[in-house]
């Protein structure tokens, strides 16, 4: 198994029903997991991430996760 | 009246300062059906009644006021005004609006638009009552607050009377400066320095007219699918609780977030600014402009003072670009900003780059009135927008904005963050690059409004890529076009599409528009009339750029950390869609596309 980090934006708690922001989430996946995998694990429909970025980078597409990687999921908002 | 039941007065007043004139002339019908309303038909009022080359500051400079088919209905966001008129920043045409039922009086008055020339002889306020239209002296309101000449005129005019005013920034020119209404602000471009060149303190407006849709059960279905499709947008519901600014995570995540005079894109102190912490520490209420369902604007509370917002935009530009977290030094700004009449993003960008010419020693404290402007210090922000209110010492300079500002540091332009004059709103084009391409053609400046791509950043394209991002803008800066014309507000488009806009519109006016498509195409031909008056104006494709930060200077973290906007590539493109050569002149076939040819009667500039 590897383990990464992530954390969820505001809203995306929010659709969660996880309340406040309790720190990064420390996630289990088997080798070779890649977002799709990461984000079933969560129960996060794909569509409700507008935004994910991997060490502070934007993944390639098919990006294979590594141990400790540190995520950041955010899901569409408004404002401006 | 042919126009009193499509939703319109009818009516256009046009008022000469000095020596004061007014006489009323009937809106055009076919101008009405291409152009629709607020910054479609204002900017063709603009194009016929200014002189080309006319003085920003000066008499012939028009000051249109206006509304839209929908202002004056229960339509959602309607209780809004249109400002157009030459820009002393840009030397173009300007469009700006805000909040606050200004329109919605006027229009009650009997006049879908007001055309203000000329410079009053004393500081005045013009009194637009119905029929009853004049200049009174504005006495003791010259150099008060925008608040306390609003409270002052209601008093006098009566709880029905709208009001918009500027204040001390405007009457003393700065450019920064704009036209505020319940505390809501036509901010961009400098419209508050030309309201003060008028010696024209505020403008009332009181009627008792309504408006009368062209098809009341039709206009009561499309109002029910628009409110339905605003309340189950989750964008919107958490705009309403979290404010405008809870966008500032997914901006700072994406490397986005101008900080330092948008030397970084990301800010290390971000997190005490998303907008659950705005909601826990600060705010306490929320309100809404006139007829808005969104409330997207917040109350903070402090030692017994209601202080409005901020806004997303001002937190950017009084706190991150300033490397400030400190949320009540931003509040305060605020605060500042809206008593005498001044632009947050552009007031808070120079601030940030005077902070950077300190830092880059183009600057000392001697030449700052004493003032050290170290990056994150609030005390010295709150400082310089002092002196920005006032026109006072170096605030005379900074009033006048980064570019101006710029030419007395040589070199400094390369991180001066503006287009045309006009300071950059909260993103960085460097980490998305439609943005950028906004920015750069933008007929006011750099501007998020008139085509605000943000979908790249909310994962509708890559914010890095450069592909489609030309096509991406045209459609948006369509739909910005249509709801500026319509004069609602941008945020609706957060849950409303151009098909619940159109089944608004049509009802309201019973215009022939057969299906939301053709308020593209109306966009379009809005966009283009306002590239026209540019290009009238002596603004050419040299104007369409970005700072050297942005063109040459790679960001230096987060997901965009290397990156630069190639701007010259999308330009062309952007030129080809909208059917504009090479020099983004629209061409004759363009002008026939777009029914401009025939609307224009030969005034067309070329």
């Amino acid at each position: 198994m590897i383990e990464v980090e992530v954390r969820l934006g505001a809203a995306l708690r929010e659709r969660l029903n996880m309340a406040g922001d309790a720190g990064p989430l420390r996630v289990e996946l088997a080798p070779g997991a890649t977002l799709p995998d990461l984000y079933a694990a969560l129960g996060i429909e794909p569509a409700q991430v507008a935004l994910c970025t991997v060490n502070n980078r934007y993944p390639p597409d098919g990006y294979v996760l590594q141990p400790g990687d540190r995520l950041r999921l955010v899901s569409p908002v408004a404002g401006g | 009246m042919a126009l009193a039941n499509r939703s319109y007065a009818g009516q256009v007043l046009f008022v000469h300062l000095d020596p004061f004139e007014a006489h009323v002339e009937p809106l055009r019908e076919d101008v009405a059906e291409l152009l629709l309303g607020g910054r479609g038909i204002a900017t063709w009022l603009w194009y016929h009644h200014q002189p080309p080359g006319a003085d920003p500051l000066g008499p012939d400079n028009r000051l249109i006021f206006g509304s839209g088919p929908l202002t004056g209905t229960p339509a959602p966001t309607s209780g809004r005004f249109a400002l157009v008129t030459k820009s002393p920043v840009s030397r173009g045409i300007l469009d700006s609006y805000s909040g606050g039922p200004f329109g919605q009086a006027l229009k009650f008055a009997g006049y879908d638009f007001v055309v203000i020339s000329g410079c009053a002889a004393q500081p005045s306020i013009l009194v637009i009552r119905d029929g009853d239209i004049s200049l009174e002296p504005a006495g003791e309101y010259w150099g008060q607050s925008t608040s306390h000449t609003e409270r002052g005129l209601k008093a006098t005019y009566g709880a029905h009377a709208e009001v918009v005013s500027i204040g001390p920034a405007g009457e003393w020119g700065s450019w920064l400066s704009g036209v505020v209404s319940r505390e809501r602000i036509a901010a961009r471009g400098g419209s508050g320095a030309v309201m003060g060149s008028k010696r024209l303190k505020a403008v009332v407006a009181a009627g008792t007219g309504g408006v009368q849709v062209h098809d009341p059960e039709g206009f009561a279905e499309g109002l029910r699918l628009a409110l339905r499709a605003l309340r189950m947008s989750s964008q919107i519901d958490r705009m309403g609780k979290h404010g405008t600014t809870n966008i500032l995570e997914l901006i700072d995540v994406a490397g986005a977030l101008p900080t330092r005079n948008f030397q970084q894109g990301q800010f290390e102190e971000a997190d005490k600014l998303f907008g659950e912490r705005w909601r826990a520490e600060v705010w306490s209420q929320d309100v809404a402009c006139w007829g808005c369902p969104i409330h997207c604007s917040k109350i903070a509370k402090r030692d017994g003072y209601m202080l409005d917002g901020p806004d997303y935009e001002t937190i950017y530009s009084f706190g991150t670009t300033c490397g400030i977290g400190d949320k009540w030094a931003i509040v305060e700004a605020n605060f500042i900003c809206d008593e005498v009449g001044l632009d947050t993003i552009s007031a808070g960008n120079v601030i940030g780059f005077v902070m950077e010419l300190y830092q880059r020693g183009y600057v000392t404290a001697a030449d700052l009135d004493g003032i050290v402007p170290a990056w994150g210090d609030s005390a010295a922000m709150l400082a310089l927008l002092g002196k920005i209110a006032r026109g006072e010492g170096i605030g005379r300079l900074m009033g006048l904005g980064t570019r101006e500002m710029s030419k007395h540091y040589p070199g400094s332009e390369a991180f001066a963050m503006q287009v045309k004059g006009l300071e950059m709103p909260a993103y960085h084009p460097n980490a998305a690059k439609g943005v950028g391409l906004a920015y750069a053609v933008s007929e006011r400046g750099a501007c998020h409004l008139h085509g605000a791509p943000l979908v790249e950043l909310l994962g509708g394209a890559n914010p890095l890529s450069q592909e489609n991002k030309p096509e991406i803008f045209r459609i948006h800066q369509s739909e910005a076009a249509v709801i500026d014309s319509a004069v609602l507000c941008f945020f609706t488009s957060y849950g409303m599409t151009l098909k619940e806009l159109w089944q608004l519109l049509v009802p309201a006016t019973g215009w022939d528009y057969p299906e939301p498509r053709a308020l593209e195409h109306l966009g379009q031909r809005i966009s283009t009339l306002a590239r026209l008056c540019n290009n009238r104006e002596g603004l050419t494709r040299a104007d369409d750029t970005l700072p050297k930060r942005a063109l040459a200077e790679p960001l230096a973290d987060g997901p965009a950390q290397g990156h630069v906007v190639n701007l010259e590539p999308m330009i062309d493109e952007y030129y080809r869609l909208m059917g504009w050569d090479a020099r983004g002149e629209p061409t004759a076939d363009c002008l026939r596309g777009y029914q401009l040819d025939g609307l224009l009667n030969g005034h067309i500039a070329r």
